[in-house]
Protein backbone atom coordinates (compact mmCIF):
# COMPACT_ATOMS: atom_id res chain seq x y z
CA UNK A 1 0.00 0.00 0.00
CA UNK A 2 1.23 3.37 -1.10
CA UNK A 3 0.44 6.90 0.32
CA UNK A 4 1.93 10.31 2.12
CA UNK A 5 1.61 10.44 5.96
CA UNK A 6 -0.04 13.82 6.87
CA UNK A 7 -0.46 13.93 10.28
CA UNK A 8 -0.96 11.82 13.57
CA UNK A 9 -4.86 10.62 14.67
CA UNK A 10 -5.29 9.87 18.12
CA UNK A 11 -8.34 7.59 18.53
CA UNK A 12 -11.29 8.95 20.83
CA UNK A 13 -14.24 6.70 22.04
CA UNK A 14 -17.38 7.62 21.18
CA UNK A 15 -20.34 5.96 23.40
CA UNK A 16 -23.65 5.63 21.78
CA UNK A 17 -24.91 7.88 24.10
CA UNK A 18 -23.10 11.07 22.62
CA UNK A 19 -24.40 10.75 19.52
CA UNK A 20 -27.61 12.38 18.12
CA UNK A 21 -29.53 9.44 16.57
CA UNK A 22 -32.76 8.51 16.50
CA UNK A 23 -32.87 4.53 15.79
CA UNK A 24 -33.78 3.35 11.79
CA UNK A 25 -37.37 3.28 12.09
CA UNK A 26 -37.55 2.23 7.99
CA UNK A 27 -35.02 -0.50 8.80
CA UNK A 28 -37.19 -1.54 12.19
CA UNK A 29 -40.59 -1.48 9.49
CA UNK A 30 -38.87 -3.37 7.20
CA UNK A 31 -37.98 -6.31 9.24
CA UNK A 32 -38.36 -9.14 9.80
CA UNK A 33 -41.70 -10.11 7.22
CA UNK A 34 -42.56 -13.96 6.85
CA UNK A 35 -43.08 -15.82 4.41
CA UNK A 36 -46.41 -18.66 4.50
CA UNK A 37 -46.78 -21.58 2.26
CA UNK A 38 -50.75 -22.32 3.01
CA UNK A 39 -52.60 -25.84 2.32
CA UNK A 40 -54.55 -26.42 -0.79
CA UNK A 41 -56.19 -29.41 -1.63
CA UNK A 42 -54.18 -29.84 -5.19
CA UNK A 43 -50.94 -30.00 -4.47
CA UNK A 44 -48.71 -33.15 -4.12
CA UNK A 45 -47.23 -33.40 -1.19
CA UNK A 46 -43.64 -34.81 -2.59
CA UNK A 47 -44.19 -31.74 -4.82
CA UNK A 48 -44.77 -29.02 -2.21
CA UNK A 49 -41.29 -30.57 -0.14
CA UNK A 50 -39.42 -31.00 -3.09
CA UNK A 51 -39.83 -27.13 -4.13
CA UNK A 52 -39.47 -26.00 -0.98
CA UNK A 53 -36.10 -27.92 -0.89
CA UNK A 54 -35.51 -26.39 -4.35
CA UNK A 55 -35.71 -23.12 -2.79
CA UNK A 56 -34.71 -22.53 0.17
CA UNK A 57 -32.28 -25.45 0.56
CA UNK A 58 -34.32 -27.30 3.24
CA UNK A 59 -32.69 -30.65 3.74
CA UNK A 60 -35.10 -32.92 2.90
CA UNK A 61 -36.14 -33.89 6.86
CA UNK A 62 -37.02 -29.96 7.33
CA UNK A 63 -38.40 -30.07 4.25
CA UNK A 64 -40.84 -32.83 5.20
CA UNK A 65 -41.44 -30.99 8.46
CA UNK A 66 -42.48 -27.75 6.95
CA UNK A 67 -44.92 -29.48 4.29
CA UNK A 68 -46.28 -31.71 6.95
CA UNK A 69 -47.24 -28.36 8.83
CA UNK A 70 -48.89 -26.72 6.10
CA UNK A 71 -51.07 -30.42 5.23
CA UNK A 72 -51.63 -30.36 9.25
CA UNK A 73 -52.30 -26.79 10.18
CA UNK A 74 -53.07 -24.95 7.12
CA UNK A 75 -50.19 -22.81 6.86
CA UNK A 76 -46.51 -22.77 7.77
CA UNK A 77 -43.30 -19.83 7.54
CA UNK A 78 -40.97 -21.26 5.41
CA UNK A 79 -38.67 -18.35 5.29
CA UNK A 80 -38.60 -14.49 6.93
CA UNK A 81 -36.65 -11.71 5.85
CA UNK A 82 -37.18 -7.81 4.74
CA UNK A 83 -40.52 -7.18 2.71
CA UNK A 84 -38.39 -7.38 -1.04
CA UNK A 85 -37.11 -10.96 0.37
CA UNK A 86 -39.99 -11.83 1.24
CA UNK A 87 -41.92 -10.92 -1.90
CA UNK A 88 -39.36 -12.02 -4.01
CA UNK A 89 -39.86 -15.76 -2.43
CA UNK A 90 -43.43 -15.53 -2.41
CA UNK A 91 -43.48 -14.58 -6.20
CA UNK A 92 -40.54 -17.89 -6.17
CA UNK A 93 -43.45 -20.03 -4.98
CA UNK A 94 -46.08 -18.48 -7.19
CA UNK A 95 -44.10 -19.77 -10.16
CA UNK A 96 -44.32 -23.20 -8.74
CA UNK A 97 -47.58 -23.34 -8.18
CA UNK A 98 -47.85 -22.77 -4.14
CA UNK A 99 -50.30 -21.04 -2.52
CA UNK A 100 -48.14 -18.49 -0.49
CA UNK A 101 -47.99 -14.89 0.71
CA UNK A 102 -45.99 -12.50 3.05
CA UNK A 103 -47.12 -10.86 5.73
CA UNK A 104 -45.72 -8.36 8.63
CA UNK A 105 -44.60 -10.02 11.20
CA UNK A 106 -45.74 -7.69 14.20
CA UNK B 1 -48.50 -51.56 -19.82
CA UNK B 2 -47.36 -47.76 -20.78
CA UNK B 3 -48.48 -46.17 -17.37
CA UNK B 4 -46.19 -48.66 -15.48
CA UNK B 5 -42.99 -47.27 -17.06
CA UNK B 6 -41.41 -44.35 -15.49
CA UNK B 7 -42.26 -41.59 -17.87
CA UNK B 8 -39.22 -39.54 -16.23
CA UNK B 9 -36.14 -40.65 -16.27
CA UNK B 10 -33.13 -39.49 -14.62
CA UNK B 11 -29.61 -39.97 -16.39
CA UNK B 12 -25.99 -39.61 -15.09
CA UNK B 13 -26.24 -35.69 -15.76
CA UNK B 14 -29.45 -35.00 -17.35
CA UNK B 15 -32.92 -36.59 -17.84
CA UNK B 16 -35.71 -38.20 -20.83
CA UNK B 17 -39.22 -37.97 -20.90
CA UNK B 18 -40.63 -41.21 -22.39
CA UNK B 19 -44.46 -40.84 -23.32
CA UNK B 20 -46.64 -42.46 -25.95
CA UNK B 21 -47.47 -40.32 -28.48
CA UNK B 22 -51.30 -40.71 -27.31
CA UNK B 23 -49.99 -39.04 -24.30
CA UNK B 24 -47.52 -36.46 -26.19
CA UNK B 25 -50.63 -35.21 -27.97
CA UNK B 26 -53.01 -35.15 -24.90
CA UNK B 27 -50.73 -33.20 -22.70
CA UNK B 28 -49.67 -30.82 -25.73
CA UNK B 29 -53.73 -29.95 -26.65
CA UNK B 30 -53.81 -29.27 -22.65
CA UNK B 31 -51.08 -27.03 -22.52
CA UNK B 32 -52.83 -25.43 -26.11
CA UNK B 33 -55.59 -24.43 -23.60
CA UNK B 34 -53.32 -23.32 -20.92
CA UNK B 35 -51.55 -20.90 -23.57
CA UNK B 36 -54.91 -19.99 -25.05
CA UNK B 37 -56.44 -19.30 -21.24
CA UNK B 38 -53.64 -17.02 -19.98
CA UNK B 39 -54.45 -14.05 -22.48
CA UNK B 40 -58.42 -14.78 -21.50
CA UNK B 41 -59.56 -12.18 -19.35
CA UNK B 42 -63.09 -13.19 -18.94
CA UNK B 43 -64.60 -13.89 -15.31
CA UNK B 44 -64.96 -17.72 -16.19
CA UNK B 45 -61.44 -18.11 -16.92
CA UNK B 46 -60.32 -15.83 -14.39
CA UNK B 47 -61.97 -17.95 -11.49
CA UNK B 48 -60.58 -21.04 -13.42
CA UNK B 49 -56.68 -19.66 -13.21
CA UNK B 50 -56.98 -18.41 -9.60
CA UNK B 51 -54.52 -20.95 -7.89
CA UNK B 52 -51.82 -19.83 -11.06
CA UNK B 53 -52.33 -15.87 -9.61
CA UNK B 54 -53.26 -16.34 -5.96
CA UNK B 55 -52.88 -12.96 -3.52
CA UNK B 56 -49.39 -12.15 -2.23
CA UNK B 57 -49.57 -10.49 0.73
CA UNK B 58 -51.99 -11.63 4.17
CA UNK B 59 -52.55 -10.72 7.19
CA UNK B 60 -54.69 -8.02 8.47
CA UNK B 61 -56.67 -5.98 5.98
CA UNK B 62 -55.40 -2.71 6.05
CA UNK B 63 -55.21 0.26 3.04
CA UNK B 64 -51.16 -0.96 3.24
CA UNK B 65 -51.72 -3.82 2.64
CA UNK B 66 -54.92 -3.35 -0.45
CA UNK B 67 -51.86 -1.20 -1.98
CA UNK B 68 -49.03 -3.29 -1.80
CA UNK B 69 -51.24 -6.46 -3.33
CA UNK B 70 -51.97 -3.97 -6.01
CA UNK B 71 -48.78 -3.67 -6.46
CA UNK B 72 -47.42 -6.79 -6.96
CA UNK B 73 -50.30 -7.66 -8.69
CA UNK B 74 -49.51 -4.66 -11.37
CA UNK B 75 -45.81 -5.77 -11.53
CA UNK B 76 -46.05 -9.40 -10.86
CA UNK B 77 -48.58 -10.43 -12.70
CA UNK B 78 -47.10 -10.38 -16.16
CA UNK B 79 -43.40 -11.78 -14.95
CA UNK B 80 -45.74 -14.61 -13.98
CA UNK B 81 -47.46 -15.36 -17.24
CA UNK B 82 -44.38 -14.84 -18.77
CA UNK B 83 -42.69 -17.32 -17.05
CA UNK B 84 -45.48 -19.67 -17.40
CA UNK B 85 -45.71 -18.88 -20.92
CA UNK B 86 -41.34 -20.40 -21.03
CA UNK B 87 -42.22 -22.93 -19.04
CA UNK B 88 -44.79 -24.41 -21.53
CA UNK B 89 -42.39 -23.30 -24.59
CA UNK B 90 -39.95 -26.10 -22.91
CA UNK B 91 -42.82 -28.69 -23.10
CA UNK B 92 -43.56 -28.08 -26.28
CA UNK B 93 -40.21 -27.95 -27.61
CA UNK B 94 -38.94 -31.26 -25.95
CA UNK B 95 -42.25 -33.41 -26.77
CA UNK B 96 -42.09 -32.06 -30.22
CA UNK B 97 -38.41 -32.78 -30.59
CA UNK B 98 -37.82 -35.72 -28.05
CA UNK B 99 -34.23 -35.15 -26.43
CA UNK B 100 -32.39 -35.52 -23.16
CA UNK B 101 -33.29 -32.08 -20.97
CA UNK B 102 -30.97 -30.34 -18.55
CA UNK B 103 -32.32 -30.18 -14.57
CA UNK B 104 -33.79 -26.30 -15.66
CA UNK B 105 -35.80 -27.72 -18.81
CA UNK B 106 -37.05 -30.36 -16.84
CA UNK B 107 -38.27 -27.86 -14.11
CA UNK B 108 -40.11 -25.59 -16.54
CA UNK B 109 -41.57 -29.18 -17.73
CA UNK B 110 -42.25 -29.78 -13.90
CA UNK B 111 -44.09 -26.18 -13.49
CA UNK B 112 -46.06 -26.63 -16.81
CA UNK B 113 -47.73 -29.79 -15.90
CA UNK B 114 -47.90 -28.68 -12.08
CA UNK B 115 -49.91 -26.22 -13.50
CA UNK B 116 -51.93 -28.09 -15.69
CA UNK B 117 -53.10 -29.82 -12.14
CA UNK B 118 -54.01 -26.70 -10.46
CA UNK B 119 -56.44 -25.18 -13.17
CA UNK B 120 -57.85 -29.09 -13.59
CA UNK B 121 -58.33 -29.35 -9.93
CA UNK B 122 -60.21 -26.34 -9.99
CA UNK B 123 -62.48 -26.98 -12.10
CA UNK B 124 -63.04 -30.45 -10.58
CA UNK B 125 -63.67 -28.76 -7.75
CA UNK B 126 -61.12 -31.00 -5.57
CA UNK B 127 -60.91 -30.84 -2.10
CA UNK B 128 -59.28 -31.75 0.99
CA UNK B 129 -61.07 -34.79 1.86
CA UNK B 130 -59.46 -38.20 1.25
CA UNK B 131 -62.38 -39.67 0.00
CA UNK B 132 -63.66 -36.56 -2.27
CA UNK B 133 -65.77 -37.87 -4.96
CA UNK B 134 -64.30 -35.52 -7.41
CA UNK B 135 -60.65 -36.20 -6.87
CA UNK B 136 -59.49 -38.51 -9.03
CA UNK B 137 -56.43 -38.90 -6.74
CA UNK B 138 -58.48 -39.94 -3.54
CA UNK B 139 -58.14 -43.07 -1.95
CA UNK B 140 -61.72 -44.20 -2.47
CA UNK B 141 -62.08 -43.08 -6.06
CA UNK B 142 -63.73 -44.75 -8.80
CA UNK B 143 -64.00 -42.84 -11.67
CA UNK B 144 -67.54 -42.89 -13.78
CA UNK B 145 -67.86 -43.50 -16.73
CA UNK B 146 -71.29 -42.16 -17.01
CA UNK B 147 -69.85 -38.46 -15.55
CA UNK B 148 -69.27 -35.58 -17.51
CA UNK B 149 -66.02 -35.13 -16.12
CA UNK B 150 -64.91 -38.37 -16.20
CA UNK B 151 -62.14 -36.86 -18.60
CA UNK B 152 -61.07 -34.46 -16.98
CA UNK B 153 -60.89 -36.48 -14.32
CA UNK B 154 -58.64 -39.02 -16.68
CA UNK B 155 -56.14 -36.28 -17.36
CA UNK B 156 -55.48 -35.14 -13.91
CA UNK B 157 -54.76 -38.87 -12.53
CA UNK B 158 -52.35 -38.94 -16.11
CA UNK B 159 -50.61 -35.22 -15.03
CA UNK B 160 -50.69 -36.79 -11.31
CA UNK B 161 -48.89 -39.29 -12.25
CA UNK B 162 -45.76 -37.48 -14.70
CA UNK B 163 -45.63 -35.03 -12.01
CA UNK B 164 -44.64 -37.74 -9.30
CA UNK B 165 -41.99 -39.11 -11.40
CA UNK B 166 -40.91 -35.89 -12.44
CA UNK B 167 -40.10 -35.24 -8.53
CA UNK B 168 -38.44 -38.63 -8.27
CA UNK B 169 -36.35 -37.39 -10.82
CA UNK B 170 -35.25 -34.35 -9.71
CA UNK B 171 -34.92 -35.11 -6.26
CA UNK B 172 -31.29 -35.28 -5.41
Amino acid sequence: MTGVIIGTVTPTEIRPEDLDLEPDQSAAEDHPWVVLVWNDPINLMSYVTFVLQKLFGYSLEKATELMMQVHQEGRAVVAEGSREQAEMHVFRLHEHGLWATCQHDR
Amino acid sequence: MALLRPPVRKHRSDFSIHLSADQSELLLRLLEELDLMLSDDSPENVERLARLFPPAYSGEPTTERKEAEEEYQRLMRDELVQSRRASITIVRDCLEHPRHLSEAQLTGFMQSVNALRLVLGTILQITDDPEDPNDPDASEAELDPEDPNVGLQMAYQFLSWILEWTVRALTP
